[in-house]
């Protein structure tokens, strides 16, 4: 409550402040000046006083407040050409700016990969990264999947258990605490394939901005990190198609303009066929049918309806889809399961210092499993089903103050294992019902530019969930009918981010972040998997609660060229939840009593060097951390690492433009090796030998280390419409067996008086070589 | 859940990543707990077992297996008593080679597949003394070395299954291989509990995945199939024919109503034995305090049957 006090106070003494000037506002959009793209996040700036300057939002607006007088004011974005404007304020301007990609020579113009640098420094937040999806595609994949998640995974203080882990892990969170956004809708399961690829498809991607530590108060709903995609709007310009041909998979986006400089759409697939080759071979066997794919369709439109209004109608369908055949018994088993969003949004601009954006988002996961024997026929379906309603407002009081508020509705619907199965005469269900829940939350936050050296982006989120019935308590027996007010909890997050330069090219940036989290995945795997089940908040499962302290040094050396950073972070986890240590999964009515609640506690050191200009570019990420959990029934109640905990975890990226024709790229991990829970006796049961486990998480794989390669080669277009070039890659280069997992075999032949115990390390990726094809063709 | 998912999806993993490979793997050495490990049962049946203990302890994960340590581990000098709350007996240390007739024959047949040894020795109630009873509790207490380990258990109403018979398996014609049906009659009162085993040929006892609860079918008559229980990956599992059974062949089934506390044990336990590959460990839930284990009552339906030739 004193922190909620202070933060009040602070932010009646900063407005108490803004004094009134004689001033002027420049405002407007800044794009791409070849497909109409808006560009999130360009800097716009006056480069003689770096106090003046903003960036555009999330919708590539923009808008700043400056003293009358005569103004160059530059813009910037990584990859294009910065343009400087020479500006005489003397009253409000609309300047939309376009800018064109690519970097030309030095000394005709500034380099805009330097200028982006600066915001290393520059910006307020900690723990904050934006990936850029050329970089991106530079890096190797595996067989030739560019890979968003899996790139994020490179950056210090992000984290996978192993090759077969699925999910990823920020500064010591669980999986289900990253905030997935697509568009604004949430990602419930962001990993096709068990999570070996990412349901992002790289070339419907625009922007992706990880937050993790600092978040600001703009964001909830999950307590360790954001990773915020925003897709492409599509080229307003000119039709265009993009594909690529790889070993698993192949994919093709086409856009182009509705309505030329007003409209514009694109459209983007991808699937795997694999496992479709050998269907020919599978004819007449017993397995015939048996198949596995994925696909992912990305969609979207939009329309400039004025200057100041805008609509965006985006969607995701993605789906993995598992048949397994057994036609000699008649036997089949059926597992589809997938994301749906959709996400439509309208951008007013009121004045143009007032930039109001509201978002209506439907998003859909589910799950189904099937399986038929002739009569027998059983279904079982889980998910997640959320309608939310968004509202920000962005607004650039002056040059000091950029103030942001919203408030947000998130009707959940969550549905547990539903089973039903049929046979011979007859037919049954659990009858497990939905869990409903609402989730409201309001926001303000203002970005304070003290003084030349200070800069403050402090906010405060309200946030409340109120559970709804149909429920049985089980604290009380009590019942509660559809609709009918469970409980209702609330919270309040204040967030504070604070930068101070200390020279021109080094600051000290620091950050409180308060989170709470209302839904829950709880798995009972190493990783996590598609059948786990979010579960809501309730009377027994309470929110989850975070605080997490940051402080970095940021500084950038030769002129910007190399930005680095040292951030130290802890973080506190409260309520924390996992299962019951003899949970086995199958069909629960009541999976909340099947779980365990406790806390957890992660600290670290995340060192961050990265060259981003010139021909030869890349980073180095080095994090040292430690991740550990305390529950009341697990290990005695003595704290424990998590499988992801890693004490050293370093990624070298580095890439190497030699000429227009050939490119090459490397990427080298390596982190300590995968806690596990080792096997400490042995003991006969049953008329078999069986395990008895030692203390969770106490003893450790060997460390995982990796070697990938790829190489571009573009070669020289016969004409201007159509482009290509090959991808040659090579993962796991050196063939390290990476243990991802241990099994256990014990067999004992009673008759034989023999008996044996065994343990094998499974290693899931060894050198895998790929080759893609990737095309593009466009009208101009 | 007759289905289970994790192993399917663990299926559909190891199918497409088919280049994945094994070597051995040496854990690290911890040191072993020596836990008391109890499987004790109390059975009311037509068959008419006395209640029997087989007491154990743990070893290190690292120890030499040979007959020698496995002889080694069973307890031999502890006091062992089953307490009805009327009558408190002490379970008498006895060999399989000393029973007397019948009893050896009863105890032969109940612990085939599990021991071949006659020379192997339990706590049992030779004198069959403490009279089982539907509802009523039991406690076991055992005492060894100055240590007390406890546990309590139920013996449930029974509920039976009738109209057994074989069907032909679903999908091709197969003649010499046959599916058990019957139907399941439970009651609408409460929760109830079941596991089933297959002796084959008077030799093996299968129980793997035999566990059922009544969740979702309570108070309903339905016919289920009852396929053999044989544990996937084991040498005795064949693909297409594994849960089948061999026409001619000679199978006693025995269907038993048993405990929450013993169905959530072998429900853990036989999970945490063919867990796959992605899951984390799990504990099997015992009822036994200061040990691990088993101390279960059950109320079994038994009935001998031969395998029709079409």
């Amino acid at each position: 409550m004193k922190e909620i006090i202070t933060f009040l106070l602070i932010l009646g003494i900063c407005i108490g402040k803004i004094n009134a000037q004689k001033v002027f506002t420049i405002s407007g959009y800044v794009t791409d000046s070849d497909k109409g793209e808006t560009l999130i996040g360009a800097n716009v700036y006056v480069p003689e006083q770096l106090n003046y300057g903003t960036s555009t939002n999330s919708y590539g607006f923009y808008s700043i407040t400056l003293p009358e007088n005569h103004y160059i004011l530059r813009y910037s974005y990584l990859g294009y050409q910065s343009m400087d404007v020479d500006l005489n304020l003397i009253k409000d301007t609309v300047i939309n700016v376009e800018l064109k990609e690519g970097i030309v020579l030095k000394n005709v113009v500034i380099d805009a990969r330097k200028e982006e640098a600066k915001s290393n420094v520059s910006g307020t937040q900690v723990g904050t990264i934006k990936v850029y999806m050329k970089n991106l595609k530079k890096v190797p994949a595996l067989m030739g999947e560019v890979d968003l998640l899996k790139t994020i995974q490179l950056l210090p203080g992000v984290t996978s258990v192993s090759d077969g882990g699925a999910g990823f892990y920020v500064r010591g969170g669980g999986a289900d605490q990253n905030l997935v956004l697509l568009d604004e809708a949430v990602v419930y399961n962001s990993g096709h394939m068990l999570g070996f690829f990412s349901v992002f498809n790289a070339d419907a991607i625009k922007s992706t901005t990880l937050i993790k530590g600092g978040m600001p108060a703009n964001y909830g709903q999950r307590l360790s990190s954001v990773v915020d995609v925003k897709m492409k709007e599509g080229n307003d310009k000119y039709f265009s198609i993009d594909g690529g041909v790889g070993v698993i998979s192949s994919r093709l986006t086409l856009q182009g303009p509705v309505i030329k400089d007003k409209s514009s759409f694109i459209i983007s697939a991808r699937r795997t066929y694999v496992l479709d080759l050998v269907q020919p071979f599978l004819k007449g066997k017993k397995f015939e049918g048996t198949n596995y794919y994925f696909y992912d369709l990305n969609t979207k439109i939009n329309y400039k309806i004025s200057d100041n209004d805008r609509l965006y109608l985006s969607g995701y369908f993605g789906r993995d889809v598992f048949k397994f055949n057994f036609a000699t018994r008649n036997f089949e088993i059926d597992i589809p399961y997938g994301n749906s969003t959709a996400t439509l949004r309208w951008n007013h601009l009121f004045t143009n210092k007032l930039f109001l954006n509201t978002s209506l988002i439907y998003n859909d996961y589910n799950f189904s499993f099937g399986a038929d024997q002739e009569k027998f026929k059983v279904r079982t379906f889980s998910g997640v089903r959320d309608i939310n309603l968004k509202e920000d407002l962005d607004y650039y009081y002056n040059s000091e103050h950029r103030f942001k508020t919203g408030l947000n509705y998130i009707y959940h619907r969550l549905t547990p294992q539903i089973l039903s199965a049929e046979g011979d005469g007859f037919a049954i269900e659990n009858n497990a019902e939905p869990s409903c829940a609402h989730e409201y939350s309001v926001y303000a936050l203002d970005e304070w530019k003290i003084n030349e050296t200070l800069m403050m982006n402090y906010g405060l989120r309200l946030s409340a969930l109120s559970q709804m019935g149909n429920y049985t308590s089980k604290l009380t027996g009590k019942e509660y009918t559809s609709g009918q007010l469970v409980t209702t909890y609330y919270n309040i997050d204040p967030r504070i981010n604070i930068r101070a330069f200390l020279d021109e090219n080094t600051s000290l940036k620091g950050s409180l972040t308060y989170t709470s989290q209302y839904l829950h995945l709880v798995s009972n795997s190493s990783g996590s998997f598609p059948n786990d089940i979010w579960v809501p908040s309730t009377e027994y499962v309470k929110p989850e609660k975070g605080v997490q302290y940051s402080l970095g040094l940021f500084k950038n050396f030769f002129s910007d060229s190399y930005q680095s950073s040292v951030e130290v972070y802890y973080k506190d986890l409260k309520n924390q939840i996992e299962f019951r240590e003899d949970y086995v999964g199958g069909i629960e009515n009541d999976l909340e009593t099947k779980f365990v609640f406790g806390k957890g506690r992660a600290y670290g050191t995340e060192l961050f060097i990265k060259k981003s200009s010139g021909k030869f570019t890349g980073w180095v990420s080095y994090t040292l951390s430690r991740t550990e959990r305390k529950f009341d029934d697990i290990n005695n109640n003595e704290w424990f690492r998590t499988t992801y905990d890693k004490l050293h975890d370093l990624s070298i990226v580095l890439n190497y433009d030699l000429n227009k024709k050939w490119s090459f790229n490397t990427v080298f991990v390596y982190g300590s090796g995968r806690r596990y829970t080792p096997v400490s006796d042995i003991y006969v049961l049953d008329g078999s030998i069986n395990l008895e486990y030692g203390s969770r998480n106490s003893a450790a794989l060997s460390p995982y280390h990796r070697l990938d390669i790829s190489i571009n080669y573009y070669p020289v277009a016969k004409n201007k419409k159509w482009k290509s070039h090959w991808s040659f890659g090579v993962y796991n280069v050196y063939n390290r067996k990476n243990p991802a997992f241990i099994d256990y075999n014990t067999d004992i032949d009673i008759e034989e008086s023999s008996a044996k115990v065994t343990a094998s390390k499974i290693t899931i990726f060894p050198i895998i070589p790929s080759i893609t094809y990737n095309f593009s063709w466009n009208s101009k | 859940m007759k289905y289970n998912i994790l192993f399917v999806l663990g299926l559909m993993m190891i199918s497409v990543f088919y280049i994945a490979c094994e070597e051995e793997f040496v854990p690290d050495d911890i040191q072993a707990k020596n836990e008391y490990v109890v499987e004790g049962h109390i059975e009311l049946s037509n068959a008419d077992i006395p209640a029997y203990v087989i007491l154990s302890k743990s070893i290190s994960y690292f120890s030499d297996l040979n007959i020698e340590t496995f002889k080694s581990v069973y307890i031999k000098n502890a006091d062992v008593y089953i307490d009805d709350g009327n009558k408190k007996v002490k379970l008498k240390y006895v060999c399989i080679k000393d029973l007397s007739f019948p009893l050896v024959f009863k105890m032969i047949s109940e612990l085939a597949g599990k021991i071949y040894d006659p020379e192997f020795c339990f706590y049992m109630d030779v004198n069959n003394e403490i009279i089982k009873t539907p509802g009523k509790e039991y406690k076991l207490f055992i005492e060894h070395d100055g240590n007390i380990i406890s546990a309590n258990t139920e013996i449930p109403d029974r509920v039976e299954v009738d109209s057994l018979h074989f069907e032909s398996p679903p999908g091709q014609k197969n003649d010499s291989f046959a599916l058990l049906w019957g139907i399941l009659n439970d009651p609408p009162d409460g929760m109830n509990f079941y596991r089933y085993f297959i002796k084959e040929n008077f030799k093996k006892n299968y129980s793997y995945n035999s566990l059922r609860d009544d969740k979702i079918i309570n108070g309903q008559s339905i016919k289920f199939p009852f396929p053999k229980p044989v544990q996937p990956g084991s040498k005795d599992f064949d693909f297409e024919t594994g849960n089948l059974y061999k026409r001619g062949d000679t199978i006693q089934f025995k269907f038993c109503s048993i405990s929450e506390d013993e169905f959530t044990f072998w429900k853990s336990f036989q999970f945490s034995k063919n867990q796959g590959l992605f899951s984390s460990y799990v504990r099997p839930s015992d009822n036994i305090d200061n040990g691990i284990g088993i101390w279960g009552g059950q109320n079994c339906q038994i009935v001998n049957m031969i395998v029709p030739k079409e």
